[in-house]
């Protein structure tokens, strides 16, 4: 027998199934599943808010501009994502159970009843929604738990903070990859 | 030379002025290291302060830029309705609020000053108070509601932001003040340093001159030791006493000498007043000679200048050397030289007296001698004259007074001979004492009676070679001067014979003193009188010939008194005073191997003898030819005369034996009576021979030796007398 053929076909063998082996576990990574694809979308509120749990009833009038001021006097100031943007839709299913239309249409009516003063303010980012939150008192937005930072402060909503396993405001990530 | 090794010796204080100079060199080197390391530091610390002082200048600058920049995004999320770019706006404005507060940070970290601390701190205060009213105005640009934010803004935001730019004017004006005002205390500090460091050298560079300085003095110091040491030497070998004075008379040098002559050393010298250390100074001529040198600038010299040195009075030769600002004497001891020299003098001068009087002698020798040829001849004819002359004829008292006068003049002749020193005819040995005491009835009736005349003799005399009737004629003298002395007047005439030696050192005191002193000693014979003494100047004259103080006198007596002393070899001492009295001391040699002459006794034979044959004379003398001639005719003799010696001789070779006798003279030209006679007796031993001659018989007897058949006949002589000697010689 060639020397060859005794040494380098078993090693090609091993290689062969590495390679095999290596190629099964990234596609079985790569692959989505129902129970994984949701992510909590937390509600942020400036740090000097005194406002730390609210229930999803509150947090619906809030958005729906029902609800103008906070406890602690300042005028509510609503962010929203730019149309399209998961975190909008995600907020627009839960909160507002709106479409796009009816959201529009919805606070074009507020406004003219004056029940508020415009429509919520518009970010494309999600840097944009945590800066603005920053940046106003009054303000509230929504951003993913993984993009949750220092300069906000997360509102519970029904008392459970975002990484309890009930929070109610989650985001679907499937929807989200499928759309993009 | 001490050979131990001095600091001040050459190599040695070389060494160490080197070493002390390395040492101040090293010392100047490391403070010139230290000031330019101390001003390094400042520099460096100036730079610092320059640095630190631009940095935060250039943090204000930095901080207004950041405030502007809060303030102006925050005017530019005023001017846009999009939230997103006022998100970024307002982003933009925290970002230069947190670079300004990290600036005021950074400020605050390092050590401000109050005032700068203070300002910082107030900035900070409305930099907060604007940043709040900031925040404000963005919530409302960011919710939307413009005209709150405008409002708030212009009511509040700019008034504060004012407030902060001002307050960082102010920071920033203080900044500038406390770097002027650190900057100026570095400056300060540095030129404090400076001062500080420009004292230290100079304080170091002062030690280090004053170390030099030492070095330097100490050198010279030692350079002027030594140059002391050796002009301290210089001044000590000079052999004589060196004295240096100020303008002011002030001794300043005292060499040894000086001390040794003057008594004085040169501790208790120097410092003080020369008159004050020799009193005598002032008292002679020297101060006027120091200071006419000095105001002429010229030395001068001073012989035997006179200086009484305690009690005793000594001669100096004084050399006197000006200079600017003294003198310098030296003082040259010549009392020594002074006396050899008088001594010399004395000496030159007994020797020239001797001289003289030697030369006197020579010449009164010579006189006599010719003046005994003519008395002879006078002398000589006077007896013939007699023999002719018949009794009673009144010619006879005119030779009778020719005789006596010859007479006279013959026994001048022989005192000219004896101070000649020739005279010496009739030696024996004999005793002083013993002279003195046969003439001692003389000499009491020589003087007069108010005068004690007395004699002593003081131990044993040994016996002397004299002519005792010279000796006599001293001693008559002697007396009789010492009497004339007295005058008049009572007084004491001693007569002292003893036994003594002479001293050669004491030469000077005697007026005669032999070349060769006997070791057998003297006999002398002292004659002192009570009188009235002479005078130095009579003294120096007495012994001159014809030189005499009395009215009648010769001045022969102390002449013929030295000539006899002279003659027999003895010494003379004269002790004399004005008012003191005299003494006379005649030392005359004692001599016991002195062969005595048998002095031929004065017989007197018969007149009437006479004889027959023929007699060579041989006398140069024509008169005494004569006289001789005549004198053996008159006494039965044919004669045959001579010329001189060598005529004599030829006549009496011709017929030696016809002669009954030869008289001949000593003194004669061509040859003398001693070769004439000596040899006669040659071709005729047996011959009888008489001398002729004015000098002593001790003298002829001396040459010719003793012989029985010759006689001596002394001019001047008379027919007696050579009837008596041809008697004794023929018989």
């Amino acid at each position: 027998m060639d020397l060859h053929v005794l040494i380098f076909r078993p090693l090609a063998l091993l290689i062969g199934c590495i390679g095999l082996t290596l190629g099964v576990s990234r596609a079985s990574a790569d692959t989505p599943t129902s129970s994984s694809t949701t992510e909590p979308l937390v509600f942020i509120v400036h740090r000097s808010n005194p406002a730390d749990n609210l229930s999803l009833q509150d947090l619906k009038k809030l958005f729906r501009g029902e609800r103008r001021k906070w406890a602690h006097g300042r005028n509510v100031t609503l962010v929203m994502r730019e149309p399209g943007a998961p975190e909008r839709n995600s907020v627009l299913e839960h909160v507002y159970a709106m479409d796009d239309a009816e959201f529009a249409k919805y606070f074009l009516h507020a406004a003219f009843v004056g029940q508020v003063s415009g429509p919520p303010k518009q970010l494309n980012s999600s840097v944009g929604m945590l800066k603005f939150v920053f940046n106003v008192p009054g303000a509230i937005g929504y951003v993913r738990a993984s993009e949750l930072d220092d300069s906000v402060k997360p509102i519970q909503i029904n008392g459970l903070p975002h990484q309890h396993p009930d929070y109610p405001v989650r985001l679907a990530l499937m929807d989200e990859e499928s759309t993009e | 030379m001490n050979p131990t090794r001095h600091w001040s010796d050459r190599p040695l204080r070389r060494l160490g002025v080197t070493a002390m100079l390395t040492a101040v060199a090293l010392s100047v080197g490391a403070v010139g290291v230290f000031v330019i390391r101390r001003v390094a530091q400042l520099n460096y610390v100036a730079e610092q302060v320059h640095r630190q002082s631009m940095l935060d200048l250039h943090r204000i600058g930095e901080l207004q830029y950041e405030i502007q920049e809060a303030r102006r995004t925050v005017l530019y999320a005023l001017g846009t309705v999009d939230s997103n770019q006022q998100v970024v706006y307002a982003d933009q404005s925290r970002a230069a609020e947190a670079a300004a507060t990290r600036l005021t940070e950074q400020l605050l970290q390092h050590t401000l000053p109050a005032a700068a601390a203070a300002t910082t701190r107030e900035f900070q205060r409305r930099w907060r108070q604007y940043l709040n009213t900031r925040d404000e105005v963005l919530a409302s640009i960011l919710e939307g509601d413009t005209q709150a934010a405008i409002d708030l803004d212009l009511k509040t935001g700019v008034p504060e932001f004012n407030g902060v730019r001002e307050s960082l004017l102010q920071l920033k004006e203080v900044l500038r003040r406390d770097a002027d005002r650190r900057l100026e205390q570095v400056h300060q500090v540095t030129d404090r340093s400076l001062y500080q460091l420009g004292a230290t050298l100079a304080v170091t560079l002062l030690v280090a001159s004053g170390a030099v300085s030492m070095v330097l003095r100490y050198s010279r110091r030692a350079a002027e030791q030594d140059s002391e040491q050796r002009m301290r030497e210089v001044v000590e070998s000079v052999s004589e006493a060196m004295v240096v004075l100020d303008s002011s008379g002030v001794i300043t040098l005292w060499n040894k000498h000086a001390a040794a002559q003057f008594g004085a050393d040169a501790r208790s010298a120097v410092g003080h007043q020369f008159r004050d250390v020799i009193p005598a100074f002032s008292s002679t001529a020297l101060p006027a000679v120091i200071a006419s040198a000095q105001a002429e600038r010229k030395p001068a010299n001073l012989t035997d200048l006179p200086l009484k040195i305690g009690a005793e009075q000594r001669f100096y030769e004084v050399r006197v050397f000006p200079w600017e600002n003294g003198v310098t004497l030296f003082f040259n001891d010549t009392t020594e030289r002074k006396q050899a020299e008088e001594s010399r003098h004395a000496l030159e001068k007994k020797l020239l007296e001797s001289q003289k009087l030697e030369s006197l002698g020579v010449l009164a020798g010579g006189i006599a001698h010719d003046f005994n040829n003519l008395l002879t001849a006078i002398l000589g004819n006077t007896s013939l004259a007699t023999l002719d002359l018949p009794a009673g004829s009144p010619v006879n008292a005119y030779v009778t007074n020719i005789e006596t006068a010859a007479k006279e003049a013959s026994s001048l002749c022989r005192q000219m001979l004896a101070y000649a020193g020739r005279g010496r005819f009739l030696v024996q040995t004999t005793d002083l004492p013993g002279v003195v005491e046969e003439l001692k009835q003389l000499l009491r009736v020589s003087v007069p009676k108010t005068i004690d005349l007395r004699f002593e003799t003081i131990g044993t005399v040994p016996p002397s070679t004299l002519d005792t009737t010279q000796i006599k004629q001293v001693l008559l003298n002697l007396v009789i001067n010492a009497a004339e002395a007295i005058g008049e007047k009572p007084g004491v005439i001693s007569v002292r014979t003893f036994l003594c030696k002479l001293n050669p050192g004491s030469a000077e005191e005697f007026v005669l003193f032999p070349e060769q002193t006997s070791k057998a000693g003297y006999a002398c014979v002292e004659v002192s009188d009570s009188g009235c003494g002479m005078s130095r100047e009579t003294q120096a004259r007495i012994f001159d010939p014809f030189f005499t103080t009395k009215f009648t006198g010769r001045g022969l007596g102390l002449a013929a008194v030295l000539g006899i002393i002279r003659g027999h070899g003895g010494a003379l001492k004269l002790v004399s005073a004005p008012g003191a009295g005299t003494t006379f001391s005649c030392y005359f040699p004692v001599d016991e191997s002195a062969v005595p002459v048998v002095p031929s006794t004065p017989s007197h034979p018969p007149c009437d003898w006479s004889s027959s044959g023929d007699i060579l004379v041989v006398d140069d003398e024509a008169h005494v030819r004569f006289v001789l001639t005549g004198m053996l005719k008159s006494l039965g003799f044919r004669t045959v005369t001579a010329n001189d010696g060598e005529e004599g001789l030829q006549i009496f070779k011709e017929r030696p034996q016809q002669f009954s006798a030869v008289v001949v003279d000593i003194t004669m030209p061509r040859r003398d009576g001693h070769s004439t006679l000596a040899e006669m007796l040659r071709v005729r031993p047996d011959l009888p021979a008489l001398i002729v001659s004015g000098f002593s018989e001790q003298e002829v007897s001396q040459r010719l030796g003793a012989r029985a058949r010759t006689a001596f006949l002394q001019k001047p002589f008379e027919l007696a007398d050579v009837r008596e000697k041809l008697q004794a010689l023929l018989s």
